[in-house]
């Protein structure tokens, strides 16, 4: 299957501090893709770009060969979602009329949600684990259970391809595996292309088809875990040595900090 | 425990906006039978089928005084209440209502200098008012506006000083011209509704429906925008187009207000919270229940400011002033934790 959301020498910058230059991707079906980089390498930037949100100053993005700067918000919003870092509801709302709002694009203006965005809500909902508590207030949940409910929203998009700033930021182990596990299973079950920035190097390696690391804007490495995450990559790009082994399972690089 | 029920449809919207239109009504109905001159109940509805005399005292009362009172304050509570709804949902912040960000007060400097101008009050003045109104609000958004969208303790800042400084230049014209057109200055500081015409409601009355219809028709865009600005627009919000168009709205309901009725505060900021306490945040139900119910506070504040100190009345802003400064209070205090339905 061909590619469908790609970057072509894709650069933008805050004022005239180039945060992302000559950034070249593709993201196809069926695909995990990790990004990782220290903080201020331009991962943000790189999801905001992908998901239309800021244009690009240099190069194009686009998605089946389509502008993602010429196309309406709601459009982009039925093929791309995405799950940022930060998300207040300043109001009350439930869980579920959180979800819902993420049928938004396929709704006409005035139109109210029908049995079958109840439904899409639901299956968002009850594949994230999250179903339980689906009439709670938003600000009655934790941090885990609202990683889910955002993620659910964007389930609710019924997009293509699912973009997550640092999903498991802040989560306890359990939370963070549930949450890579529910990444890879949207990939091989629903064929999602999933782009997710991340800290969590190890996790990245175990479940990624492909990563990405980014320095300063720049992309420095780009393949399978295998053969981007090494000691050397890991050690210079976040300037901090690193020993590399295989994962006893897996065989997966696994990473760890010299003391 | 779990609920399988659909969170909200348009017969939900449908009935509890008929229920707020109804009690608007048995407010208003209360109102025209409560003033200064005793009218029994009999007289009231033996007029209002149609009976009796045109002119006497009682249908002078009735159809020339309490009326268009009555009516004017329906309106204004309506679009000031709108106008809380809104720019508390774009500006994310519960505190924002259009007495408070300045919009208000903009629009009362707009219509004083339309006076001054020699403007007509059925068209000049509003038209001014307007401009007022529209002149605050690119204020407020210039100062406030940041990279991930509008600030909203900047702007609420810059909304209070926008709102000391046109109340200072308004006294200033008021207390140095002799016009006597600029009556009172008492209406423009406190809010007076005894200057109801059936001209300005005419142009008043179908405007706020026609902008509650507009603002209605971005209820789930509003919704989302509360979220934050970033975070609608990737659920496919044009979060742009949105903003400009309910913000120009509601400035265009404000500045019409302002230019009949004055300065009333507080009223987009105590109608829009209950309503969101007893109606849940979505904008579908929260706009049309917080404009009827806008309507219906006004009218009632409004009956209380005519026969509190009876025969002498006050001015409406008092009213809504003395209840709604606590309430502020009150809502600054408890910042912080959740708003709206527990």
């Amino acid at each position: 299957m061909g590619p469908i959301l790609t970057l072509e020498n894709a650069g933008y910058r805050y004022g005239d501090m180039w945060a992302l230059q000559e950034v070249s991707v593709e993201v196809g079906r069926g695909e995990l893709l990790g990004v990782l980089g220290p903080n201020g390498s331009g991962k943000s930037t790189l999801l905001r770009l992908m998901d239309g949100l800021l244009s690009p100053y240099a190069g194009k993005v686009r998605f089946r060969g389509q502008s993602l700067e010429d196309l309406p918000r709601a459009q982009v919003a039925r093929q791309v979602a995405m799950v940022s870092q930060e998300s207040h509801f300043r109001f009350s709302f439930s869980v579920l009329e959180v979800v819902l709002m993420g049928r938004f694009p396929h709704m006409r203006r005035l139109q109210f949600e029908g049995t079958h965005d109840l439904a899409v809500a639901r299956k968002a909902l009850e594949a994230t684990n999250a179903l339980d508590f689906a009439d709670r207030d938003i600000h009655a949940v934790s941090g885990g259970e609202r990683q889910r409910v955002l993620i659910a929203r964007a389930l609710a998009q019924e997009p293509e391809v699912l973009l997550l700033d640092e999903p498991t930021a802040f989560l306890d182990l359990r939370h963070k595996r549930e949450i890579f596990r529910l990444m890879d299973s949207l990939v091989r079950n629903a064929g999602l292309g999933v782009v997710v920035v991340s800290h969590d190097i190890d996790l990245a390696s175990q479940y990624c088809s492909r990563v990405l690391v980014l320095q300063e804007g720049r992309v420095v490495e780009s393949g399978p875990p295998e053969t981007v995450i090494t000691a050397e990559t890991i050690g210079r790009v976040f300037d901090c040595p690193v020993l590399v082994d295989g994962h006893p399972d897996t065989g997966r690089p696994r990473v760890t900090m010299v003391p | 425990m779990k609920k399988s029920t659909h969170p909200l449809t348009a017969r939900n919207v449908l009935g509890l906006t008929l229920a707020m239109g109804l009690l608007l009504g048995c407010v208003m109905a209360g109102s025209l039978g409560l003033g200064t001159a005793d009218l029994s109940v009999t007289e009231i509805l033996g007029r209002l089928a149609g009976r009796g005399a045109g002119e006497d005292s009682v249908g002078l009362i009735l159809f020339r005084i309490r009326l268009p009172r009555i009516l004017l304050a329906a309106v204004a509570g309506f679009s000031l209440s709108l106008g809380g709804v809104a720019f508390q949902a774009i500006l994310r912040n519960p505190l924002a209502d259009p007495f408070i960000l300045g919009v208000s007060s903009g629009g009362a400097f707009g219509a004083v200098l339309g006076i001054l101008m020699g403007f007509g009050f059925s068209v000049g003045v509003p038209v001014m008012a307007f401009g007022g109104s529209l002149l605050t609000l690119g204020l407020l958004m210039a100062l406030g506006t940041r990279r991930m969208g509008m600030e909203s303790a900047t702007v609420l800042l810059t909304g209070v000083i926008i709102n000391a400084f046109f109340t200072a230049v308004i006294m200033f014209f008021i207390t140095t011209t002799t016009d006597s057109r600029l009556h009172s200055m008492l209406f423009w500081l406190y809010g007076d509704l005894g200057q109801s015409r059936y001209s300005h409601l005419v142009v008043s009355g179908p405007l706020a429906l026609g902008g509650c219809a507009v603002l209605y028709a971005f209820s789930r865009h509003l919704n989302l925008i509360t979220a934050g600005e970033e975070a609608a627009r990737q659920v496919g919000v044009e979060v742009r187009r949105t903003k400009l168009v309910c913000l120009i709205t509601v400035s265009l309901l404000v500045g019409l207000v302002v230019s009949f009725s004055g300065l009333i505060g507080f009223v987009g900021l105590i109608v829009p919270h209950l309503a969101r306490m007893v109606f849940g945040a979505d904008h579908r139900v929260l706009i049309p229940t917080a404009a009827f119910g806008g309507a219906a506070f006004l009218v009632a504040a409004d009956t209380l400011a005519r026969v509190l100190i009876s025969p002498s009345e006050l001015p409406v802003g008092v009213i809504t002033a003395f209840l709604g400064a606590p309430f502020f209070i009150y809502l600054l205090k408890t910042r912080g934790s959740r708003w709206g339905r527990s």
